[in-house]
């Protein structure tokens, strides 16, 4: 319509008061035959290099739909999602950060099923296993899954070889470690909360991964046990004592007040010995160390340590970043789903995204020769093990249905503060579970390897 | 211009209380202004210190990244039609509850202050919905009618308690000559409302100016956009690039700054002057 | 409403009976706009919420009827106990301090001709600066290893460099208080300013006639000159401290440990992050109550007590 036209013809008139722009009003975006799509970037340029190699890319190959992508921001993207399905005002694409998300849309119809498409396309064929049996709801498949990772350890060579230190792989090693940092003065684990209140979930999944392990937490997650078992109630415990040492983000009131690239810049600086985090940080780590830096830092990851006997060293917690699903109201399904399908299609693409961006790719099955030349040696490391390993865990945020993840972390904080004690924190996060298992939206867990 | 001339300069107090209060304020003005020329690793290691180098690369860099040419010319769009709109509005509103037999101005004005207390989050779903169907979502006329919506119930009452403190005698007068409601507002109150005007303009402006929940919410166009989006932009993963963040706020300041400094000589103008035109 | 231009026609003088009807018409055709964009976009959708509040609506599947079982969840729960207490106090801080320092401010640039310009320029340029931009640059000031504390502690202040303002539960709410407080006072004095600008200055020259002192030519002559002004940011001073929202959460999100939890972020908490809308609703509805039952409250103590404005 005129939206485009009356808009700049208003502007050069000048003549901006309220009557006038009744006309700049009319029209909008998202007719037409265009597939709405929303997505959000950690920096411009991997924002710039989607666009081109995916969005353009499709476009082109596409003669049935074209897709018009709008920008958010990371921090707003799944609210203003949840906002606009509320109002049925959904983009084509709906975007989930993750499977929990995907099946509150499910069970309420919002979204559509995509069984037939996941047979045409042999999309069981192209994802990880697990990762297939995530993007199912009562085993129905309802959402494409765009982008995985874990959380891994990561820490500054340099600082590690002053003090003759190695990546620690178990309690004992790990408590050295951390006990020999802080005498030295360093922080021995990097951690804190302040901008992005969800982080502290990071390191309680981790935590709860390396000294509960993979095997109890599916049995929790399936219900065979409680959140207030036993093991999980001593892991908590034991992270809140760590805390009280200081060997988290050094002491509990710096943690409300540090942030994630406080913690980066400390660790390049060999202030900060170890961070804990998740592999979505390859993207944009890259701006605390070295040449962009301005410092000759440089950064290597290891696999999570064990803290419990019960447990293998080297688990990889699992996340889904960002699931795509069909919003209910779509009509151009065909080509909105191509879209879904060349996300995920193509090994060598998705590869390329990787090797140019650092983004974390979809959970496809991929060979070592896939990676491109220029990969980051740290990057494909990662991503020739996870799908090798057998030590698969649990991220809150991919496997906590909505109520039970907010709890999660919200109320840990009270932990860290001392205001709440870990056993009632670990029953209250029980009844929470119960409740949202017996509303059937608690996702789909993969059945864990590891013997 | 009244107090200080019969008095003697002993203003030595008055002054140092001033600079006492610009201190507090300008202070952090300028460490606002230094973090937007350096580096996000100068700004975690200390705040307060002297840039190694002056990365003046960060304004360019955040005006291209974040469309801030666009943003801003879209702003100027919603900020001149939001002000404008909420001062017809609310002078209309003033002006019916001090001057005209409006019946129970009291529960008007009581109505006024209970909608103000409605936390905007809860109406974000109901409205989107409505929106569509009006046609309004995703337009910037929409977001507009959102804000003189939000803004005039607090312009209504702010011009209607300066409004009070105006004598109605000239009015009075007026109306005796046989003046119409419209002329009387217009040739007798407004010229004496004026600097409530300003301020009700400036308010309500300033306010659309730095808003972003609700445009992001109803604009989905990245063309649409205003400005205060630009400050969202400037992801580094989970965190923000702080230095450009410092950089748009900087820029996003300007405008605003020289529209105040061109909008000050009003401000003076009021009471006196046109006490002095009756 | 079929007389449009009724209330603008010319009132002769002897008919005036004709004459009142056509201003109370003008005066409801004044008021058409503002009520207009209001009742669609604010009461409408409030309405809404007040239905929503007595259901369990996660903003997703149809709402279900359940009766008063959000409000007797609410009166349990220690998250909003701890919310309203934070909203209380943060009225009791706003009503003083901002007010004062408006106040102040203003009067103090009534009393000068140099230099008015660039103070008010000054005191303003805060309330001009983006929340989330003063939020920035106040969690690197408040950072106790290298902001105003770190340097109070290089300088022989040592405790000053103990003190995390933001991540201590006991302090955290105070801090983003003068947080807002720097951005907020400024806005107070320009309001202030210009209603002081419409006291009558005979009134001024009057009281010097007298003898008075400054201290008493503010008691007297300015306060009471701006207390329809006054009185009015009062009241919006009340309203918005139950609104608050911005600061708190993109400084602490209602952390450490809900220790600066406020009814807002509990209400968008509980209906974004944990898709429970029903129960937001409810939390908003008990929000506006609290606050229009205190802004009502004074208006009919105005009313009892006969102040004039």
């Amino acid at each position: 319509m005129s939206h485009q036209l009356s808009r700049r013809s208003l502007l050069h008139g000048g003549a901006v008061l309220a009557g006038a722009s009744l006309l700049g009003g009319c029209g909008g975006a998202g007719s037409g035959a265009d597939v709405s799509y929303w997505a959000a970037f950690p920096s411009k340029p991997t924002e710039k290099y989607f666009r081109e190699h995916y969005v353009d890319a499709f476009n082109k190959t596409s003669d049935s739909a074209q897709v018009s992508m709008s920008v958010k921001q990371l921090t707003n993207l799944a609210q203003l999602t949840d906002t606009a399905v509320s109002a049925g005002r959904a983009p084509d694409i709906v975007y989930s950060p993750g499977p929990s998300a995907v099946a509150g849309y499910a069970k309420s119809f919002k979204i559509r099923e995509l069984g037939d498409y996941a047979s045409d396309f042999k999309w069981k064929d192209a994802l990880l296993p697990w990762a297939y049996q995530l993007s199912q709801v009562d085993n129905k498949i309802f959402s494409v899954p765009t982008s995985y990772g874990s959380m891994v350890l990561y820490y500054n060579p340099a600082t590690f070889e002053k003090y003759g230190w190695e990546p620690p792989t178990t309690k004992q090693e790990f408590e050295d470690l951390c006990a020999d940092a802080k005498s030295e003065g360093l922080i021995p684990v990097g951690a804190g909360n302040s901008g992005y209140k969800a982080q502290t979930e990071w390191y309680l999944t981790a935590f709860l991964n390396m000294a509960v392990g993979p095997n109890r937490l599916y049995e929790v997650l399936t219900s065979s046990r409680d959140f207030d078992d036993e093991a999980i109630v001593d892991a908590v415990s034991l992270m809140k004592s760590q805390m009280d040492k200081g060997w988290w983000g050094g002491g509990t009131k710096d943690y409300f007040t540090t942030t994630d690239p406080d913690v980066l810049t400390g660790l390049a600086k060999g202030d900060v010995a170890m961070y804990i985090s998740g592999t979505w940080s390859f993207g944009s780590i890259a701006t605390f160390f070295g040449k962009d830096a301005g410092n000759d830092a440089d950064w290597d990851w290891a696999p999570l340590p064990s803290l419990s006997s019960d447990v293998d060293p080297g688990v990889f917690p699992l996340a889904i970043g960002t699931s795509l699903a069909l919003s209910a109201d779509e009509k151009k399904g065909d080509g909105a789903v191509a879209f879904l399908d060349f996300l995920i299609n193509d090994p060598g693409r998705a590869l390329g995204y990787l090797a140019a961006t650092g983004e974390n790719p979809p959970p496809i099955k991929v060979e070592s020769g896939d990676f491109p030349d220029d990969t980051d040696k740290r990057s494909e490391r990662l991503y020739n093990a996870i799908p090798k390993s057998t030590n698969l865990g649990y991220t809150s945020w991919t496997f906590l249905p909505p109520r039970s993840n907010s709890f999660f972390y919200e109320e840990f904080d009270k932990v860290i503060t001392g205001d709440l004690p870990p056993k009632e924190y670990c029953s209250g996060l029980a009844g929470q579970f119960t409740q949202e298992t017996g509303e059937g939206v608690v996702p789909n867990a993969f059945t864990p390897e590891a013997d | 211009m009244s107090a200080p001339r019969s008095r003697p300069a002993r203003n030595w107090g008055v002054y140092g209380l001033l600079l006492l209060l610009a201190a507090y304020a300008a202070g952090p003005m300028l460490v606002l202004l230094l973090s937007a020329v350096k580096t996000p690793a100068e700004i975690s290691a200390n705040p307060l210190s002297w840039p190694a180098e002056l990365q003046w690369d960060n304004f360019a860099t955040a005006w291209v990244d974040a469309s801030m040419g666009t943003g801003l010319l879209n702003s100027a769009v919603i900020v001149l039609s939001t002000a404008g709109g909420v001062c017809v509005i609310a002078c209309c509103g003033a002006y019916a509850l001090v001057r005209l037999d409006v019946p129970k101005p009291g529960v008007v004005m009581l109505y006024l202050l209970v909608v103000s207390t409605l936390p905007i989050q809860l109406s974000l779903v109901p409205l989107l919905s409505w929106w569509t169907t009006l046609g309004l979502y995703d337009t910037q006329f929409g977001l507009i009618v959102i804000y003189w919506a939000l803004y005039s119930p607090f312009a209504t009452l702010l011009l209607r308690s300066y409004l009070i403190a105006i004598p109605p005698e000239y009015e009075a007068a007026a109306r005796i000559d046989g003046a119409g409601e419209l002329r009387v507002f217009t040739r007798i109150v407004l010229p004496l409302l004026w600097p409530g005007v300003l301020t009700a303009a400036l308010v309500s402006g300033l306010q659309a100016y730095n808003e972003f929940i609700i445009a992001v919410t109803f604009i989905q166009d990245s063309e649409a956009l205003p400005a205060s989006i630009a400050l969202f932009s400037f992801q580094q993963g989970y965190a923000t690039n702080y230095a450009l963040v410092s950089a748009a706020g900087s820029i996003m300041v300007l405008p605003m700054l020289l529209l105040f400094l061109a909008l000050q000589r009003r401000f003076v103008s009021g009471y006196t002057s046109a006490g002095m035109a009756n | 409403m079929t007389l449009p231009a009724l209330g603008t026609r010319p009132a002769p003088r002897r008919r005036t009976a004709r004459a009142s009807r056509g201003r109370r018409l003008a005066g409801l055709l004044f008021l058409l706009p503002l009520f207009t964009v209001n009742i669609l976009v604010i009461a409408g959708p409030a309405v809404m919420s007040v239905f929503y509040s007595f259901t369990d609506w996660d903003g997703l599947n149809a709402p279900g009827f359940v009766g008063l079982d959000n409000y007797v969840r609410l009166a349990g729960d220690d998250s909003f106990r701890t919310a309203l207490r934070n909203n209380l106090l943060w009225t009791v801080f706003f009503l003083t301090v901002p007010m004062g320092m408006g106040l102040l401010g203003a009067y103090l640039l009534t009393r000068i001709r140099r230099g008015q310009l660039l103070f008010r320029l000054l005191f303003f340029v805060p309330y001009v600066v983006a929340t989330v931009v003063s939020a920035s640059i106040w969690r690197q000031l408040l950072n106790p290893s290298v902001g105003i504390g770190g340097v109070l502690g290089d300088f022989g202040v040592p405790w000053a460099a103990d003190i995390n303002a933001l991540g201590d539960g006991d302090l955290a709410l105070g801090a983003i208080a003068l947080i807002n407080n720097w951005q907020w006072w400024g806005f107070l004095m320009l309001l202030f300013l210009a209603a002081m600008r419409s006291v009558d200055p005979s009134l001024y020259e009057a009281a010097r006639l007298d003898g008075a002192g400054r201290w008493r030519e503010f008691w007297h002559i300015t306060l009471p000159g701006i207390r329809p002004t006054f009185v009015f940011l009062f009241l919006m001073t009340i309203i918005w401290s139950f609104l608050v929202f911005d600061y708190v959460y993109i400084l602490t999100q209602g952390g450490p440990g809900g220790a600066t939890e406020v009814l807002s972020t509990l209400l968008y908490r509980s209906a974004f992050t944990e898709q429970q809308a029903g129960y937001g609703s409810a939390i908003g509805v008990v929000l506006a109550l609290i606050s229009a039952t205190a802004v009502t409250g004074y208006l009919v103590l105005r009313r009892r007590a006969g102040w004039d404005v």
